[in-house]
């Protein structure tokens, strides 16, 4: 079997380069994929070794398993999938016939077809992760399989090095070409492939509704849920309230929006600076466009402004988005319709007891609707609440067993709790959730508010001041809105061993840092360079306005000029000057050229030199010079230190006149 | 090459340099207004070529030889190419010495240093191919018996316009003999004012010193060979070559032997410029002289622009 047509050289490379492309699918697609595909590669690999009869002529009942399993993984994945051939069943398919090819591959012609597979699986990657390091990883794996095909082709050429070297370059002179192809296809509106359904809040972010409990998931979480710069001076980390659902209706146990969101916007009464920003929102699979506390221009956001407040975008948002406003965060929200005083009053029949009893008597006690928020405030100070992110489970009445049972919870209990007291004390009560602070990434100025930010808090509606922000879980723990989550559980939680201050946290930290700002910039320039920023592209080209066919035809355009750049540039790089010398005169040359001094191809350098000097006399004894050493070096083979020529010409100037 | 030795050839390269530019001086003050022509014809016959000089009677071409001969301390004879020349007019003949009952051979005009063959062109081909022979051989053979020529031996040779009556053209397989073809054209108006004024040429000529001898000629046509010819000026030359084969501007390229006459000449001309290598200018110096001759345009364009246009359209490499 090894009088095959394939080297076990490139049998050995096509199957590391197909399991190198293939390693991203095994980790999302579980021990099974890896399996498949490994068992028929080994199959191959050891039937080259000799050790196992390999399907081919002759072995009619090993061929006949060859094409059963490969007929068989094709049924298996439409009966899994239904019959639908969508992402991850192509994928599955892709992967298991890679094997088999590999598994059957004897000649030339099967080692180009299992490159060219490779690099296609390369691409089906970017369907699941359009991340940085995807995106690295990629390019190494696009650069391995070149690097096998060009010592494939390269006959007898065994230097591993150059191959690479030689990929290397082909790679890196395809990268104009794919710059423009990345500027210029035409974007599609939605994801290619469509997100898979994810399930409520654990990656999502934040929902339409809340059960106590439905937050912790979320604050474990260290996944990014966006990304804010701020135009100037950014507000104090305490005023950082992004705003997402706004829940209006409660049945005892669950929260969720109702319709509050109903009606006509209201009004926002500024009171302070005004804060200009840019978003940059991670798909969440949901409507919240999030925005600080309170917006007074929703500026581009692809959304539009409720009556809590709040904004909402036409469809659930399955790519990233990016959009600019202003908001103030000190403000005043005076409008309520009946409708919402209702419901911001509304408190289900027969639920929290207790907590109704409790808060008629705090009521009853207190000289004003501001006092009884304060007794009310004081009360969650006073008594003996905790803040933990793993409260004990809530029995019965969640709220009543909350308030006056385990008092230890977070965010949202403290929320849930408080809005419910206040609706039982006649004070019309909103919940809102949402993200608190942000860590601030100095290296490239912008704010990332991850997921275990999220945050939960109550408005209370008095007549003069119209819809108020309270927070509850800063009267338990201040450091949480302050300084962020860690800062809040630490009051609970003994101090870590380890210094916070210590030199190795500090890297760890200031790398983060970096690579965070790297991704930044990534999702700002790469990712979200989505249609909108391609026409913002065209027309600063000057061009009008182009349609999705337009914008391809500009693009092949492009294409084709970048490719004749490129042959130019490499059928000149084919005829190299012939020494140092030579290319430190072309270097000198070029110079003069940019100042309008440019030497015909057949003009003898010192024929040069004088047509320069008679032209520029400032520049007479230099061009001369230089001049006579290239001479020497050149043509009469002169003993001369070649570097006195090349400093000369790097340090020769042309002053524009 | 020793940094001594490169110091005694480049004394030595200097001193020539000397000498060459102190004889085109004595030559301009008898030729007037022509010292490229001058130089080209000097460095033809330092590179041991022959030179053919096309243009109309009158120009100088005859006090040019002369000239030549007298400054390198050469002897000198003309002939006068007519349409009834034979081969032996040239040559020389046997003749039977009675004294001696020995046949004994009468040298011909042939056996000289510079030989001026006036107005080639109208001689048959016969007689033409005598002298074409020789001018390669450097030797006669008559027969039987061969007799070298002297050494230096130069040969210029005039040629009327072709066009005119009465002429036999030199084919070019001959005209390949001939390392350099220049023409001297008019004198510009100041020169031609000069030259009225001035006294007879010929007397001036006969005034002039010797400025060299066989000896010093021959070393410096020794020199010659061994300037120096960088890798690029080869590839150059070999541009030079290839494009005159592939460009349809031309109805036959240069042959390897123009190629070589490009670079023995581009040698010469390097030296008579005192440098004993060869610069990109040196080649482009002589490209015209060397390879018009050998070169028909389909365009039918000849002459000083023929080589112009070659010059500009190879690039240096």
């Amino acid at each position: 079997m090894n009088a095959d047509g394939l080297a076990r050289r490139d049998l050995y490379a096509v199957s590391a380069v197909a399991a190198l492309a293939l390693a991203p699918h095994a980790l999302r697609f579980g021990p099974g994929l890896a399996a498949a595909f490994g068992t028929l590669v080994l199959w191959r690999l050891l039937g080259a070794a000799g050790r196992l009869p390999l399907p081919g002529r002759g072995r009619p009942l090993l061929s006949l398993v060859k094409h059963v399993i490969g007929i068989g993984t094709l049924l298996g994945v439409l009966a899994v999938h239904h019959g639908q051939l969508g992402r991850d069943a192509g994928v599955t398919l892709l992967a298991v016939l890679l094997g088999l090819k590999t598994l059957e591959a004897s000649t030339e012609r099967d080692f180009y077809v299992l490159s060219f597979i490779a690099y296609f699986l390369v691409a089906t990657n970017f369907f699941y992760s359009q991340s940085m390091l995807t995106a690295g990883y990629m390019t190494l794996v696009v650069l391995i399989v070149t690097a096998g095909l060009v010592r494939h082709t390269a006959d007898g050429a065994d230097d591993a090095r150059a191959s690479f070297a030689l990929a290397a370059r082909l790679v890196a002179q395809s990268l104009p070409l794919m710059i423009i192809a990345f500027l210029l296809f035409p974007r599609l509106p939605g994801p290619l492939w469509g997100l898979p359904q994810r399930a409520g809040g654990a990656v999502a972010g934040l929902a339409e509704e809340l059960s106590l409990g439905g937050l912790t998931s979320l604050a474990l979480t260290d996944e990014l849920a966006f990304s804010v710069a701020f135009e100037g001076e950014p507000p104090r980390a305490r005023d950082l309230y992004w705003r997402g659902p706004v829940l209006w209706d409660t049945d005892g146990t669950t929260w969720r929006a109702g319709q509050g969101a109903r009606g006509p916007v209201p009004p926002v009464i500024v009171e302070g600076p005004r804060y200009r920003y840019t978003i940059t929102l991670e798909p969440s699979n949901t409507r919240n466009l999030l925005l600080l506390d309170a917006a007074t221009n929703t500026g581009d956001a692809p959304g539009r402004a409720t009556a809590d407040s709040r904004l909402l975008a036409a469809r659930p948002l399955t790519s990233p988005v990016r959009y600019t406003l202003e908001s103030a965060t000190a403000y005043r929200l005076p409008a309520i319709t009946p409708g919402q005083r209702a419901q911001a009053l509304a408190l289900p029949p027969g639920f929290h007891p207790r907590a109704r009893a409790f808060a008629q008597e705090l009521r009853a006690a207190s000289r004003s609707t501001d006092d009884f928020v304060a007794r009310t405030l004081a009360h969650f100070h006073d008594e003996p609440f905790k803040y933990s992110l793993t409260p004990p489970p809530l029995t019965g009445d969640a709220v009543d067993a909350f308030l006056f049972g385990t008092r230890e919870g977070f965010c949202e209990h403290y929320a849930a709790a408080f809005t419910v007291l206040m609706r039982a004390g006649g004070v019309p009560a909103r919940l809102v959730t949402g993200y608190q602070g942000g860590e601030f990434n100095a290296i490239s100025d912008y704010f990332q508010v991850r997921q275990r930010d999220a945050h939960a808090w109550v408005e209370i509606y008095g007549a003069s001041r119209g819809w108020v922000r309270v927070d509850p879980t800063a009267a338990v723990a201040p450091e949480r809105v302050s300084l962020g989550l860690n800062a809040g559980l630490a009051r609970n939680a003994p101090r870590t061993t380890l210094d916070a201050d210590a030199a190795p946290l500090r890297v760890w930290r200031g790398a983060r840092a970096l690579w965070d700002a790297a991704n930044y910039r990534w999702g700002q320039w790469v990712l979200g360079f989505e249609a909108p920023q391609q026409r913002a592209l065209v027309a600063s080209l000057g061009l009008p306005e182009l349609g999705r066919s337009g914008l391809a035809l500009l693009m092949i355009a492009a294409l084709a000029i970048g490719m004749a750049g490129l042959a130019l540039f490499v059928l000149r790089a084919r005829t190299p000057p012939r020494d140092r010398a030579a290319a430190a005169y072309a270097r000198f040359c070029a110079r003069l050229a940019r100042a309008g001094l440019v030497r015909r191809p057949a003009e003898g350098p010192r024929d040069f030199a004088t047509r320069v000097a008679a032209a520029r006399a400032d520049l007479a004894a230099e061009v001369g010079a230089i001049t006579d050493l290239y001479v020497l070096l050149r043509y009469a083979d002169a003993p001369l230190p070649i570097v006195r020529l090349e400093r000369r010409v790097r340090n020769f100037r042309v002053n524009p006149r | 090459m020793s940094p001594e030795g490169t110091g005694r050839v480049e004394a030595g390269v200097a001193a020539a340099g000397g000498a060459i530019a102190r004889l085109l001086a004595a030559a301009e003050q008898v030729i007037l207004g022509k010292p490229e022509a001058l130089r080209l014809a000097l460095a033809c016959l330092l590179a041991g070529g022959h030179l053919l000089i096309e243009d109309q009677p009158g120009v100088g071409k005859t006090t040019l030889a002369h000239l030549l001969a007298r400054l390198l301390g050469l002897g000198f004879q003309r002939v006068q190419f007519t349409s009834d020349l034979l081969p032996a007019d040239l040559l020389g003949v046997s003749i039977f010495d009675r004294t001696t009952q020995h046949f004994h051979f009468q040298r011909g005009p042939i056996f000289t240093h510079v030989l001026l063959a006036d107005e080639v062109n109208r001689a048959t081909p016969r007689a033409q191919s005598a002298l074409l022979e020789a001018m390669e051989e450097r030797q006669v053979t008559i027969e039987g018996v061969t007799h070298p020529l002297p050494a230096p031996f130069f040969v210029i040779a005039t040629q009327n316009p072709t066009d005119q009556a009465g002429t036999f053209p030199l084919p070019e397989s001959q005209l390949d003999r001939f390392l350099m073809r220049i023409s001297l054209g008019y004198p510009d108006r100041g020169a031609e004012r000069a030259l009225l004024r001035g006294e007879d040429r010929r007397a001036l000529i006969a005034r002039l010193p010797a400025m060299m001898d066989h000896a010093v000629l021959e070393a410096l046509q020794q020199q010659v060979q061994n300037v120096h010819v960088a890798d690029p000026l080869l590839a150059y030359v070999q541009d030079v070559l290839a494009y005159t084969r592939g460009s349809p501007r031309y109805a036959t390229g240069l042959s390897p032997r123009a190629g070589l006459a490009l670079l023995r000449a581009a040698k010469a001309w390097a030296l008579t410029g005192g440098r004993n290598h060869v610069l990109p200018e040196d080649l482009q110096a002589v490209l015209g002289a060397v390879v018009v001759h050998r070169l028909r345009a389909t365009d039918g364009s000849h002459g000083p622009a023929l080589g112009a246009a070659l010059r500009e359209a190879v690039p240096i490499p």
